[in-house]
C-alpha cells in the first residue's frame, strides 16, 4: 500500500505536467516519466513481465517516437497558454470533471472485495495461455504489426519517393481529422 | 301518265348531267400547263352525254309517255323529307337533247376560237360545269334541285363572263349579272318555299303527290292569301320574277348586254341558247300552276304583258346599237320576250319550239359574229366593218342563214314558223290584243335591225383597215356553223301547221298531217300578215342602209331622222342610269354609313377592350413576377442565408467537433448515472 | 482506502487527464500524448483488478494488457507517420489548420 501511495501522486503529477506544459518537449518528457513510473507501479504490484514490457515498449519506443517526431517537426511552443484559450478550456473541463466525479462517486460507494494474497505470473503459464487459447489473437497481432511496420515506413518515406499516386498523399491530409481513432478497426 | 323508269334506265339518265360535271371536276385539278387535254375531256364527256340524251329522247318519242325515275331523299328534318330526282318527259328530253347538241358544237368551236388563250383548260372546266348544271336543271323532277342547278348555272355564268378578269369591264359585268339575277332568285326562292309550305312537296311528279299533279294543284288554287290572290297565283308571280331575272325580261334585263364582255362562245352558249332559256323553261314546267287562274288569270296576264313589253323595248334599242354582239344581245332579250308572250297566251308548245329554234340560230349568229371578230382581228364595231362577204364567204353564208331565221324569212326557216305560232297564240288570247300588237311590231323591228346589221357588216365598201384584210376562220370553227345552220332550217319540218308534230308530242298526243291546216279563216290571214311584216322590215332596212358610205365616221342615217329619240335608244332608254341613281347610289350611301359606324363605334370599342386586356395582362405579369417569383426567390434566398449562417458551425476542425461531442456524452452519462441512482 | 480503490481513482484521473489533453491541445503530437495516457490508464485498471480482484487462472488481465500495449505502440507509430506526412504538406502540426472540410 505504501509504495502505491507514493507512486500514484507522482504519476498524476507527471501526467498533469504532460497535459499542461506549454513547451512540447517538456510535455513529451513528462509523459515518458509518467509512463516509467507506471512501469514501476506494475513491478510493485507483482506484474513483472508487464512492467518490463511497459518499460520497453511505452517508454523505450512510444515516448522515443514522440520525441523524435517533435525533433523533426520542431513545433513552436503552444502559442497561447491554455488559460488564454477559453474556447478549448471550457469544453475540456466540462467534459472531464463530470466523468471524474461520477467515477469517484461510484468507486466510493462500492464495496470492493479484497483479496489478500498476491497472484503471481510464471512465464510458463503466461506463455501457455498466450499461445494456446489466445493463439489466433497473437497471430493477428503479428500480422497487424507487420502491416503497421510496412505502412508506417511507406508513409514516412513520402508519396513521390514511394511511387504512390499523388492523390494518396492528399488523402492522408484529410484522413488525419479524427486523430483519436486507432488505426485498427 | 307517269310510269317509273326501269332502274337501269334511270341510272343512265343520271349520267347525262353527271358526265360534264365530272369532266369539269377533273379539269379543275389540271395544272395550266396541261390544259390542252381539257377540251378533249370536255368534248368527250359532252359527246357521251349527248348520245345518252338522244337515247332518252328516243325513249319518250311515243306520245303520252312520261317517265319518272324514283326520287332520292336528300335529307330529312323532323318528319319532313326533302326529295330530289330526275324526270324524263317530252319537255325535259327535248331540252336535254337540244342543250347537249348545241353545246357540243359550241365546244368544238371553242377549241379553235380559244386556241391562244392561256387559261384554256379553265375555260373548258367552267363550260363543263355549266353544261352539267344546265342538264341537271332541265332534267330535274324537283323544284329544289332545279333551284340548285339554277344557282350553279348562275355561278358558271359569272365565272365565264368574268373569264378575262383582268379587264375591269369584264369583272364589273360579271358582278352585275350575278347581282341582277340574284334579285330574281330571291323571288324564286320565296315562291318555292311558299309552294312547299302549302303542298308539302317540291317534286313535280310523285305518283300523284307531286306539285304539278291534281291533288297539290287543287290545294294551291283553293287557298287565298293577301290581295285576294290565290296561293298558286302569288307563287306563280314569284316564280315569274325569278324567270325574269334569268331570262332578261324588263326590268331585270340590264345584265345581258353587258354580259357580252365574256368570250364569244360563252355568249353563244349561255346568253343565247341555253341559260337565258332557263327562265322560259321554268315557266313552261310550272305552267300547270300558272294556268290555275284561267287563261286570263293574273299570272299568265303578267307573263304575256311583260314579255310583250320586253320584246318591243329590246327591238327598239337594238336599232341604235353598233357593237355586233350587243345587237345580238338585245335581239336575244327581244326573242325571250316573244317566248314569254307565247307562254302567257297559252302557246306553251309555240314557246318551246321558238326556244329550240332560237337556240340554234342565235348560237349560229353568235358563232359567226365571233368568226367575224376573229377575222377582223378583234374589231367589234360594225361601223368599222363592211364588205366582208367577199373576204369571208363561209361565215357570210352561215350568218345569212341565222339572220334570215331570226328575222323570220318565210317558209324555209324555222324562225318563221315559230314566230308565226307565237303571233297566232297571241292573237287568239282572250286577254286582249295588246301583246299581239306589240309582238307584231317587234317582229317588224327584228327584221329591220338584222338586215341593218347584215348590210353594215357584209355589204358595201370596207370601211376600216382591219376590214381591209380579214381572213376566213379555220375548219374547226366553220363546221359547227354548218351544223347549226342545217338545224335552223331542218327544224321547221316539225313545226309547221301542216304537220305539228312538235306541238302534239309536247302535249302527249299523236300528230297527223293536217292538210287543211291553212283552211281556218284566221290562220291564212295571220300567215300573210307574218310575210308582210318580214318583207316590210327587210325592205325598209334595205332602202335606208344599202347606200351606206365607205367612211366610218358618218353618223347612222336613222340618227338624223330620229334625233333625240335615237340617242335615247342608244342609251338603252336610260335603264342603267336609272338603276345607278336610284338603286346603287342609296346602297353605296348605306354601305358608307355602316363603314363610318364601324370606324366610330366599333374600332374604339375594340381599342378599349384591347386596353382592358392589356391591363389584365400587366396585372397578371406583375403578380407573377413579384408575388410568385419574388416569393419563391425570397424564400430560397432566406433559406440559403440561414444555411450559410448555420454551416458556420462546421469548422472542419476535428477538435472543435470533439469539444462538442465530449460534453454531450458526459452529460448523457451524467443523466444515466443519475437515473440509475434513483432506482 | 483500499489499494484497489486508490488504483481505480488513479486510473480514472489519468484517463480524464488524457481526455483533457485530446480536447485542448493544439499540436497533433501532444494530442497523441493524451491518447497514450488514456490507453495507459485503462491498462492500470486491468492490472489492478488482476492483482486485487478475484483470482483468475486464465490471466485475462495481463494478457489483455500485453495486447493493449502492443497495439498502442502500433497505433502510435502509424499516427506519427501520418502526422509527419501532413507536416510535409502543410509545414505545420497545428490541428486548427486542418479545416478543409469546413462547411
Amino acid at each position: 500500500m505504501i509504495p502505491l501511495l507514493i507512486l500514484s501522486p507522482l504519476i498524476l503529477l507527471a501526467a498533469l505536467g504532460a497535459v499542461w506544459m506549454a513547451r512540447p518537449v517538456h510535455a513529451a518528457l513528462l509523459l515518458a516519466l509518467s509512463l516509467a513510473l507506471n512501469a514501476v507501479l506494475y513491478l510493485v504490484m507483482g506484474a513483472d513481465f508487464i512492467g518490463l514490457v511497459q518499460f520497453m515498449v511505452y517508454v523505450g519506443a512510444v515516448a522515443v517516437l514522440i520525441v523524435f517526431s517533435l525533433l523533426i517537426t520542431r513545433p513552436g511552443d503552444e502559442a497561447e497558454e491554455l488559460r488564454r484559450r477559453p474556447g478549448a478550456l471550457l469544453p475540456g473541463v466540462a467534459c472531464t470533471l463530470p466523468v471524474l466525479a461520477m467515477v469517484l462517486f461510484t468507486v466510493s460507494k462500492t464495496a470492493i472485495l479484497e483479496t489478500g494474497n498476491a497472484p503471481s505470473i510464471s512465464m510458463e503459464s503466461l506463455g501457455k495461455t498466450l499461445f494456446t487459447s489466445h493463439a489466433p489473437a497473437v497471430l493477428a497481432l503479428a500480422v497487424l504489426l507487420t502491416a503497421v511496420m510496412i505502412g508506417a515506413a511507406l508513409l514516412a518515406r513520402g508519396a513521390h519517393a514511394s511511387g504512390l499516386p499523388r492523390s494518396a498523399s492528399c488523402e492522408t491530409k484529410t484522413a488525419d481529422e479524427t486523430g483519436s481513432e486507432p488505426p485498427i478497426s | 301518265m307517269a310510269e317509273a323508269l326501269t332502274p337501269h334506265l334511270s341510272a343512265l339518265l343520271w349520267w347525262v348531267p353527271l358526265l360534264p360535271l365530272m369532266a369539269g371536276g377533273i379539269i379543275a385539278f389540271l395544272p395550266d400547263a396541261r390544259g390542252r387535254i381539257a377540251s378533249k375531256l370536255a368534248i368527250g364527256a359532252l359527246f357521251v352525254s349527248c348520245l345518252l340524251a338522244i337515247g332518252a329522247l328516243v325513249c319518250v318519242l311515243v306520245p303520252g309517255t312520261t317517265h319518272v325515275p324514283s326520287a332520292l331523299t336528300w335529307f330529312t328534318f323532323g318528319d319532313v323529307a326533302l326529295k330530289v330526282g330526275l324526270l324524263l318527259d317530252p319537255l325535259s328530253a327535248g331540252m336535254a337533247a337540244m342543250v347537249t347538241f348545241v353545246a357540243l358544237w359550241i365546244f368544238i368551236y371553242s377549241h379553235g376560237y380559244m386556241h391562244d388563250e392561256k387559261r384554256f383548260g379553265r375555260f373548258f372546266g367552267f363550260l363543263s360545269l355549266f353544261c352539267g348544271a344546265m342538264l341537271l336543271l332541265v332534267l330535274s323532277n324537283s323544284l329544289l334541285l332545279l333551284f340548285m342547278a339554277w344557282e350553279l348555272v348562275g355561278l358558271a355564268s359569272y365565272l365565264l363572263i368574268g373569264f378575262h378578269f383582268e379587264k375591269p369591264s369584264a369583272a364589273a359585268a360579271a358582278q352585275k349579272a350575278f347581282i341582277t339575277t340574284r334579285v330574281g332568285d330571291m323571288a324564286f326562292f320565296l315562291g318555292m318555299i311558299w309552294l312547299h309550305g302549302h303542298s308539302g312537296t317540291l317534286l313535280f311528279y310523285d305518283g300523284g303527290n307531286g306539285l304539278l299533279e291534281s291533288g297539290a294543284l287543287k290545294s294551291l288554287a283553293g287557298v287565298t292569301t293577301f290581295g285576294g290572290l290565290t296561293v298558286s297565283a302569288a307563287a306563280s308571280l314569284l316564280l315569274l320574277a325569278g324567270a325574269m331575272g334569268k331570262s332578261g325580261q324588263v326590268p331585270l334585263h340590264t345584265w345581258l348586254p353587258d354580259a357580252m364582255e365574256g368570250p364569244t362562245p360563252v355568249s353563244a352558249l349561255i346568253h343565247a341558247a341555253t341559260m337565258v332559256a332557263a327562265g322560259v323553261f321554268l315557266v313552261a314546267r310550272a305552267h300547270p300552276i300558272f294556268s290555275l287562274g284561267g287563261d286570263t288569270g293574273i299570272a299568265l296576264t303578267a307573263t304575256a304583258w311583260i314579255g310583250a313589253i320586253t320584246a318591243l323595248y329590246a327591238a327598239l334599242v337594238a336599232l341604235a346599237q353598233y357593237d355586233i354582239k350587243r345587237i345580238l344581245a338585245y335581239s336575244t332579250v327581244s326573242q325571250l320576250g316573244f317566248m314569254m308572250v307565247a307562254l302567257g297566251t297559252g302557246g306553251v308548245a309555240a314557246a318551246m319550239f321558238h326556244l329550240i329554234a332560237h337556240a340554234f340560230f342565235k348560237a349560229l349568229l353568235f358563232l359567226s359574229a365571233g368568226s367575224v371578230i376573229h377575222g377582223c382581228h378583234g374589231e367589234q364595231d360594225i361601223r368599222k366593218m363592211g364588205g366582208l362577204r367577199k373576204a369571208m364567204p363561209k361565215t357570210f353564208l352561215a350568218y345569212a342563214v341565222g339572220m334570215m331565221a331570226l328575222a323570220g324569212f318565210p317558209f324555209v326557216f324555222s324562225g318563221f314558223w315559230s314566230k308565226e305560232a307565237i303571233l297566232h297564240s297571241a292573237e287568239v288570247w282572250p286577254g286582249g290584243k295588246g301583246p299581239f300588237l306589240m309582238a307584231a311590231a317587234a317582229a317588224l323591228l327584228t327584221a329591220f335591225y338584222m338586215t341593218r346589221q347584215a348590210l353594215l357588216v357584209f355589204f358595201g365598201i370596207p370601211r376600216e383597215p382591219g376590214a381591209h384584210h380579214p381572213h376566213e376562220s379555220p375548219a374547226v370553227m366553220i363546221a359547227p356553223l354548218c351544223v347549226l345552220a342545217a338545224g335552223a332550217v331542218l327544224l321547221s319540218i316539225i313545226g309547221t301547221p301542216l304537220w305539228p308534230w312538235f306541238e302534239k308530242w309536247l302535249h302527249g298526243e299523236r300528230a297527223e298531217f293536217h292538210s287543211g291546216a291553212f283552211g281556218g279563216h284566221g290562220a291564212m290571214g295571220l300567215l300573210l300578215l307574218s310575210v308582210v311584216i318580214v318583207t316590210a322590215g327587210v325592205g325598209l332596212s334595205w332602202m335606208i342602209y344599202r347606200k351606206i358610205s365607205g367612211d366610218s365616221g358618218t353618223p347612222d342615217p336613222l340618227s338624223g331622222k330620229l334625233g333625240g329619240f335615237w340617242r335615247f335608244l342608244e342609251n338603252a332608254m336610260g335603264f342603267d342610269a336609272f338603276y345607278g341613281k336610284f338603286v346603287i347610289a342609296p346602297l353605296a350611301f348605306f354601305a358608307g354609313g355602316i363603314d363610318a359606324l364601324e370606324k366610330l363605334v366599333f374600332v374604339p370599342l375594340m381599342g378599349l377592350a384591347e386596353c382592358v386586356l392589356k391591363l389584365c395582362g400587366a396585372i397578371t405579369l406583375s403578380t407573377d413576377e413579384r408575388v410568385i417569383n419574388g416569393g419563391f426567390d425570397g424564400a430560397s434566398t432566406g433559406l440559403r442565408q440561414r444555411a450559410d449562417s448555420t454551416s458556420r458551425s462546421q469548422t472542419g476542425r476535428p477538435q472543435g467537433y470533439l469539444r462538442a461531442i465530449g460534453p454531450g456524452v458526459a452529460l448523457l452519462l451524467a443523466l444515466y448515472f443519475w437515473l440509475s441512482q434513483q432506482s | 482506502m483500499t489499494p484497489l480503490a486508490l488504483l481505480l481513482t488513479l486510473s480514472s484521473a489519468l484517463f480524464t487527464l488524457g481526455l483533457f489533453a485530446v480536447l485542448t491541445r493544439r499540436n497533433a503530437i501532444l494530442v497523441l500524448v493524451g491518447i497514450e495516457l488514456m490507453l495507459n490508464a485503462a491498462n492500470i485498471n486491468f492490472i489492478a483488478f488482476w492483482r486485487y480482484g478475484p483470482p483468475d487462472p486464465e490471466l485475462a488481465g495481463p494478457v489483455f494488457v500485453l495486447f493493449s500495449i502492443a497495439i498502442a505502440a502500433a497505433e502510435a507509430a502509424v499516427g506519427l507517420a501520418i502526422i509527419l506526412m501532413v507536416f510535409r504538406h502543410t509545414r505545420s502540426t497545428d490541428l486548427n489548420k486542418l479545416d478543409s472540410l469546413h462547411g
